[in-house]
């Protein structure tokens, strides 16, 4: 099989990259996160994305969205992945990847309308929710150890936290629907 | 809008998404979540807007806890550390007075300390405990948490604060004598600290650092981030810089990714006092106060490991890079004939040299190489430490290109008696000046060496050119073989490779001759294939230090061989 080479572009290419990379590189996170359940997969996935990215960065046309242009080559790695990936993790169908990632765009247009009616949300919520909120999210903890340290059954703690996420969710979607 | 956002969400489809957050979903409920998704448009922007919260939340709830204070937070059992040390373990653990008065001890003493700099440790500590005492039976201050360390991998803590993974951290000093921590601001704001190093929390968009290393990395919504040392002041522009300070010798700004703007302290009046630095320039200050200022370009894979590497898993820490040590290694005349297997008993002890990883890695990650000729081979042998030893899953049949990722000894070397050294050869579209013949040389050969681990395959890549873009996989006639040590600690490879397979089936390299030669080592994670640092050695000296021309663009950086 003839290899692919390590194609990097000039240096000055490289330095671009990595800037505009770093810069887009959060929302490129969140749009792999979307088509690909396993976090570990969402990884692996944006390395090879990175990876392609900058070997065909000199076909970049910069007066367009960078991340329009690096979306493609996420969305291209994702299904890659999904045929080199072993049997044992979950993926989404071929169909509904294609789906989601055909929604996303217009669902991404909203998002800081939706970050800044989840931050009213929150403020909306029950003192103890509150706390329940700041408990998982604030650390890297995970619910099960969290769960044992403030005394409390783990199906319980997913329940609650099941329950505010809800009410977080219908929160924003009506704050959306009065402000659209 | 004609939609449903005033229908209620679907129970059933809210289950769902719940136990894939939380990853409890069983296979038979996530058949059903995907049928779901494929077939329904509000299914999806559920789901998207519970991935978006989901995503947003960890922001939000560190802006929550510094909001609320300790307002309405119901106590959990206390949890103690040393004595006079004030961590928070999780923002609604309540803390005695005796506690909460050692904070804002602290939060005057950093004042002090700095006054005290040249003190010595016992003054210091005796400074600090006066301290305490005369602010003591002051009504304690609520303390107010705005960061967190979010990683720690072998840290050993100096001072009253001693913080572990997931505590949160209030304004104060922390001193870190070994290991390597991150952490993390409720601005966004990542620091990275490397052992040695003092440094001061004062508030979510500003530190102090004392002594040691940090390497900070700003989201978009923190700019202005600014970190004071004791020479130069650095404020953020946008997105990624690092600074060290060594006590008596030098301060050095670098910037890896975007703008900062630093700001001199004590300048020179022939020297700007505040300039703006980007991507790729670097800041040094020496012990004078003369400073420098240098353009280097810098490592776009390293670079990128950062930034595509899962930020949360421990014990995956990324090796930091070290200047090359070594300028050149000695290819001894093979005595008689060698039998690749793995045991490097019979390859006797001269020539083989030794490079260490970067501090904390220094003990486990390391390597120990040598390199011996006869008219038929190039034979290569190395020991290297590595905690995860010959795990490589990258497929030679798939991807060879990227094997080099999941553990990898390369060798980058000429084979050409008239090319001389230092080597010439450059990535034709990356040199300056006329193109060479020799950038296109089947005689200048890049080696991948790893271990598939599925097949338990010994694996050797060779590409040619400084394009590398013609290469062979496994070829016919190479011997390699990989030995695990008995520790798991560390691994030997010893092969054999062809003239012929190197370009040098005409005159392959005779006594006497100095040719360019430079090793890389790479080390993954538990993976298997993910990246985790690498060790370049042997390398031209003017190109030893950080960041200079890659080592697989230009063969000038390469050292030297010399084949005895």
């Amino acid at each position: 099989m003839k290899g692919k080479s390590k194609d990097m572009g000039s240096s000055h290419d490289s330095e671009d990259f990595i800037r505009l990379y770093a810069r887009h590189e959060g929302r490129l996170r969140r749009y792999v996160s979307a088509l690909v359940p396993e976090p570990a997969d969402v990884d692996d996935v944006l390395q090879e994305t990175a990876i392609a990215l900058m070997r065909k960065f000199d076909q970049y046309d910069p007066s367009r969205p960078f991340l329009n242009w690096a979306s493609r080559f996420a969305f291209f790695e994702v299904l890659q992945h999904r045929k080199r990936a072993r049997t044992r993790r979950r993926h989404f169908s071929r169909a509904t990847v294609e789906a989601i990632a055909r929604d996303y765009q217009q669902h991404e247009q909203l998002a800081e309308q939706r970050r800044q009616a989840l931050a009213e949300c929150l403020r909306q919520l029950g003192v103890q929710d509150r706390r329940l909120v700041e408990l998982r999210y604030a650390s890297d903890e995970t619910v099960d150890s969290l769960a044992k340290r403030i005394g409390e059954p783990v199906a319980r703690l997913y329940r609650s936290l099941a329950r505010i996420r809800r009410m977080l969710a219908d929160c924003v979607r009506r704050r959306l629907a009065v402000e659209t | 809008m004609n939609d449903s956002h005033e229908a209620g969400i679907d129970p059933k489809l809210a289950e769902l998404l719940a136990s894939l957050i939380d990853g409890s979903i069983t296979d038979e409920q996530f058949a059903q979540l995907d049928r779901r998704l494929r077939e329904d448009p509000q299914a999806r922007r559920l789901y998207l807007d519970y991935l978006q919260i989901h995503g947003d939340l960890p922001n939000l709830a560190d802006q929550m806890v510094v909001e609320d204070g300790w307002a309405g937070l119901r106590p959990t059992g206390a949890e103690h550390t040393s004595e006079g040390a004030f961590v928070g373990n999780a923002p609604a653990a309540w803390r005695s007075e005796a506690y909460a008065t050692s904070v804002v001890a602290r939060g005057r003493q950093t004042a002090r300390t700095r006054l005290l700099a040249g003190a010595s440790a016992v003054a210091l500590c005796l400074a600090a405990v006066l301290v305490w005492l005369h602010v003591a039976p002051m009504r304690p201050k609520r303390p107010e948490f705005f960061a967190t360390l979010t990683r720690a991998t072998g840290c050993v803590w100096d001072g009253p604060t001693r913080p572990q993974r997931g505590d949160r951290l209030a304004a104060g000093g922390l001193s870190l004598r070994k290991g390597v921590a991150e952490i993390t601001l409720a601005s966004g704001v990542s620091l990275l600290v490397e052992a040695p190093a003092t440094i001061e929390l004062t508030d979510a968009v500003s530190s102090v650092l004392n002594a040691g290393r940090i390497v900070a990395r700003v989201p978009p919504t923190a700019v202005g981030f600014a970190v004071d040392t004791p020479k130069v002041k650095i404020v953020d522009r946008g997105t990624e810089f690092g600074v060290s300070v060594e006590p008596g010798r030098e301060t050095v700004v670098e910037v890896f990714a975007g703008t900062v703007d630093a700001e001199l302290k004590d300048p020179d009046a022939s020297v700007k006092k505040r300039r703006r630095l980007v991507a790729g320039e670097t800041v040094r200050i020496d012990a004078s106060g003369a400073v420098e200022l240098q353009r280097v370009a810098f490592s776009p894979e390293r670079f990128l490991r950062t930034f595509s590497t899962p930020s949360v898993h421990e014990g995956d820490e990324l090796i930091p890079f070290k200047p090359s040590q070594i300028s050149s290694l000695d290819v001894v005349t093979a005595p008689g004939r060698v039998t690749i297997d793995g045991d490097l008993s019979d390859w006797g002890r001269s020539g083989m040299f030794e490079a260490r990883c970067a501090e904390p890695f220094g003990d486990s990650c390391h390597v120990h190489g040598a390199m011996m000729y006869d008219r038929q081979h190039l034979y290569v042998a190395a020991r290297v430490g590595d905690p995860m030893p010959m795990r490589n899953v990258i497929d030679p049949d798939t991807d060879p290109w990227s094997a080099w990722m999941g553990g990898s000894v390369q060798l980058r070397l000429s084979t050409d008696r008239t090319f001389g050294w230092p080597v010439k050869a450059a990535k034709p579209n990356d040199r300056r000046g006329k193109p060479s013949a020799q950038d296109t040389s089947g005689r200048i050969v890049h080696l991948t060496l790893w271990y598939f681990q599925p097949r338990e395959q010994p694996c050797l890549e060779i590409r040619y050119g400084m394009n590398l873009d013609r290469g062979v996989v496994n070829p016919a006639g190479w011997q390699g073989a990989f030995r695990k040590a008995p520790d798991g600690k560390s691994y030997t490879v010893e092969c054999a490779i062809p003239w012929t397979l190197l370009g040098a089936a005409n005159d392959p390299p005779r006594a006497g001759d100095e040719l360019g030669l430079c090793w890389t080592v790479n080390w993954s994670d538990a993976s298997g294939k993910r990246w985790r640092g690498q060790l370049v050695e042997i390398k031209n000296p003017p190109y030893a230090a950080r960041g200079k021309t890659l080592t697989f663009m230009h063969a000038e950086t390469w050292g030297k061989a010399t084949y005895k």
